[in-house]
């Protein structure tokens, strides 16, 4: 089944070489290899008619027909070493704490600015900079609360930071859903593994939730705020509500009163303290952000300047995970923590500068480039891939506006053997893959051990987004 | 100036409606300028009011009215004192282009957004002024001024307060806020720092435009004098009988109110602006005072009648303009 498997030219999480698996990859090599076609598909068709039973579906938005689709499920795990989950956990901890450090100070004091770390014009110029946060002081000063970093891995086996989401990071009911139908389906993949366990997510998001919850409550109502059943994270907030034990609600669920915020239950309002809300800035409150939003809450934003209410993760975070801001978070961490990053940047050229922008121009067939306020793969040009039209349309646009656009070099992502079935015949083969850990930051910072490992379905494909035919597998992270 | 502003909003409603949650930017700030010595704010129907200072210093008071409704009234009344220096736009040391400002946070005033778009026409019109390197700034402040006045019409109904200036450009004719946010675009457009003021006119003896109610003018940064007031819709500077509420990048940071209700009734709004010249100063004011005034609410009209929309609206008095996307809410993160 590995007999054809091609290992030329990128780094290969399973095999060091030809036929020479890693060892910590070997107990399951083995397993794996002693399967037959049919049991290996029974367990297929297993996992999937679990996820559509489970509603476990998302929604392409560029497809005109909205349909829901279930996420591609990948049998074979990735497993990661506890060594180097060790410097992956160290690298995340140390992000997510600069960043927040630097949310406070961009709101508050502005010194990465005024000492000039930053260039004050891209701050000023981001369209996530909300200035209605100005001066406002957060709750026990964490504005981003939960992160879901995108690392990928390099031709030399290096992980590096992809991009940081810190507004409404989606994709962690799938790594747990993952994992509870591994279990049911290949339990004795475990049998030769220590895998660290990954349950605890929804409790340690609770307490991370409920470590901002406002001084006057005591026993803090909790909610999560979904933009509704057609958002292609609705599965997610259910399942996370549900995990969690709070309400979902929607917008038309809340009404400020006197900027308290309150829901609307059978037995009548009822006071909410915090909200885990997975609505953008813009969608929150038609008062303060887009008036036609019929998403949001009226008034909220007075209710959250009053301390009132406390929103995960908080408004204006979006103006850390910029992709024009990116580039800077190792410059963030050594100008807060004084340290060195440990998981560095991919190189990236921001087009607002101008040796930067001539740069791209020029090589627009050798280089990634995305719009920095979109996210999801969105807004995005595949240089290598793309045609001379493709190309010259973005050329244009980037002239137009180069403050919306970044360009980095073409990330050769790591390697994953897939199942791949052709006519009934189980093979495996290499795809690319890249992996989201999610970090909570409250009342310390917890990184989940794994997260989700994308994977490009389609072969010789380097996006692993959802919405671009991406699927994801099992993440493991070994104990010792 | 010794002034006495009442200045009231009356915001009606065909139907009952319900959930208002309102913002009022309508307190004169205290510039070095302009001293308020009293503030009254009355509001019906009663309700907890709450008062914050935004990002750019302006007070805002917000507050909601739950109940069913069909009628909102707001009286703010102030006691203040305007000394404004004017200076002679012909005769500025500050010469053209300038430096670009040491603090960085004037960046807001320096570039476009919202209504004030960059475009060829306003490139066109900046290209008229035949500015070179070495012309006074306060020359290019008469130039620019003059230019907006010869060309445009004070006209209402053709614009609304969220209007691009390239329906302005477009349409020759509009409001205070039209050539506010054009002249404000023309002044980024050769990197002069620009921002909106909303605020009040006392009607001095000549016939000012757009004077019988709120107002709207700019003020550019003259590095040597710091903030010059002009009053683009009728060519001249800021005087005594100007009252600034509210400064901000353009007109989405200072509308005096705006809201969102929850029903299907038409909104229409009247707003009356009176002031009176004193004398001296009147005994017995407060130096802050909120008052409830006795507009009703109907609590058991819900009883009565179903409400067949669910949807919030925005207010009129928002006039932001609406285009319902699809919504979504959320990128893909």
């Amino acid at each position: 089944m590995f007999e054809s498997y091609d290992l030329t030219g990128v780094f290969d999480e399973m095999f060091e070489a030809p036929g020479a698996p890693r060892p910590h990859y070997a107990p399951a090599l083995e397993r794996l290899s002693r399967l037959d076609a049919t049991s290996f598909q029974r367990r297929r068709r297993m996992a999937d008619v679990t996820f559509v039973n489970q509603g476990i579906t998302f929604t392409v938005y560029s497809d005109k027909l909205n349909v829901e689709r279930i996420f591609p499920f990948d049998l074979v795990p990735r497993i990661i070493t506890a060594r180097e989950w060790d410097i992956i956990e160290r690298g995340l901890v140390q992000r997510i704490t600069a960043l927040n450090l630097f949310c406070k100070d961009i709101y508050h004091d502005q010194r990465i600015l005024t000492d000039r770390v930053i260039d004050p014009a891209l701050i000023y110029g981001a369209k996530m900079f909300r200035r209605e946060m100005i001066g406002f002081p957060v709750p026990r000063d964490i504005y981003i609360h939960i992160c879901g970093t995108d690392l990928v891995r390099g031709g030399d086996g290096q992980y590096y930071v992809l991009e940081d989401n810190g507004r409404t990071p989606s994709g962690v009911s799938y790594v747990l859903e993952n994992r509870t139908v591994m279990k049911k389906v290949f339990p004795q993949l475990f049998d030769d593994y220590q895998v660290r366990a990954i349950e605890d997510y929804p409790l340690n998001l609770l307490n991370t939730l409920s470590h901002i919850a406002p001084r006057h409550a005591d026993n803090p109502t909790i909610a999560i705020l979904t933009p509704g059943i057609y958002n292609s994270a609705y599965f997610e907030h259910s399942f996370l509500a549900r995990q969690m034990g709070i309400e979902l609600v929607e917008g038309q669920d809340l009404l400020v009163e006197n900027n308290f915020v309150y829901m609307r239950t059978t037995a009548g309002l009822r006071r909410v303290d915090v909200l885990y809300r997975r609505l953008d800035d813009d969608f929150l409150d038609p008062l303060s952000f887009r008036p036609d939003s019929l998403l949001g809450v009226p008034g909220l934003m007075n209710a959250y300047r009053m301390g009132n209410v406390s929103l995960a993760n908080a408004v204006g975070t979006g103006v850390a995970d910029d992709k024009a801001i990116y580039p800077f978070v190792p410059d963030m961490i050594r100008y807060y923590l004084k340290q060195e990053p440990i998981l560095p940047n991919v190189p990236t050229y921001v087009c607002a500068r101008d040796t930067d922008r001539k740069f791209v121009l020029e090589n627009l067939d050798k280089l990634v480039v995305k719009a920095t306020n979109e996210s999801g793969g969105y807004g995005m040009l595949m240089g290598h891939q793309a045609t001379q039209t493709e190309r010259e349309k973005f050329a244009e646009l980037i002239r137009e506006d180069p403050r919306n656009y970044i360009a980095q070099p073409i990330v050769e992502l790591s390697q994953h053997p897939s199942a791949i079935d052709e006519g009934g015949k189980l093979r495996f083969e290499g795809r690319r893959i890249d992996l989201r850990p999610y970090i909570l930051s409250g009342d310390k910072v917890i990184v989940m051990p794994g997260g989700l490992t994308r994977v490009a379905l389609r072969r010789g494909s380097l996006v692993v987004n959802s919405s671009q035919g991406g699927g994801s597998k099992d993440t493991w992270v070994l104990e010792e | 100036m010794l002034l006495l502003i009442t200045h009231n909003t009356e915001l009606s409603y065909t139907e009952m409606i319900s959930e208002s949650v309102m913002e009022l930017r309508v307190t004169p700030r205290q510039e070095m300028y302009q001293h308020r010595l009293s503030f009254d704010l009355a509001i019906g129907p009663p309700t907890s009011v709450n008062s914050y200072f935004d990002w750019l210093g302006n007070s805002v008071h917000s507050f909601t009215v739950n109940g069913f409704h069909n009628a909102i009234r707001i009286e703010a009344t102030s006691v203040l004192e305007v000394d404004r220096k004017t200076i002679d736009l012909m005769d500025t040391n500050d010469r053209w282009p300038l430096e670009p400002p040491a603090d960085y946070t004037l960046c807001d005033y320096m570039q476009f957004g919202g209504p004030v778009v960059d475009c060829p026409e306003l490139r066109e019109l900046v290209h008229d002024l035949r500015v070179r390197p070495g012309t006074p700034v306060g020359e290019i402040a008469f130039r620019m001024m003059q230019s907006v006045h010869d060309r445009f019409v004070y006209e209402q109904g053709h614009t609304t307060v969220s209007s691009p200036i390239t329906d302005f450009l477009r349409l020759g004719k509009g409001v205070c806020q039209d050539f506010t946010h054009l002249f404000i675009g023309m002044a980024r457009a050769l990197g002069i720092p620009a921002r909106y003021v909303s605020g009040i006119v006392h009607p001095m003896k000549e016939a000012l435009r757009g004077t019988t109610q709120t107002h709207a003018w700019c003020e550019l940064l003259f590095p040597e004098f710091g903030w010059v007031a002009l009053d683009p819709t009728n060519r001249r500077q800021a005087g005594n009988n100007f009252v600034t509420l509210g400064v901000g990048r353009d007109y989405r940071d200072v509308a005096p109110n705006k809201g969102v209700f929850r029903g299907r009734a038409v909104e229409s709004m009247a707003v009356t602006v009176e002031s009176t010249l004193l004398q001296q100063v009147p005994e017995e004011l407060a130096a802050e005072r909120l008052r409830p005034l006795p507009i009703p609410v109907y609590p058991g009209w819900a009883r009565d009648r179903r409400i067949l929309s669910n949807a919030f609206q925005v207010a009129k008095s928002a006039q932001q303009a609406s285009q319902i996307a699809q919504q979504t809410g959320q990128s893909a993160q």
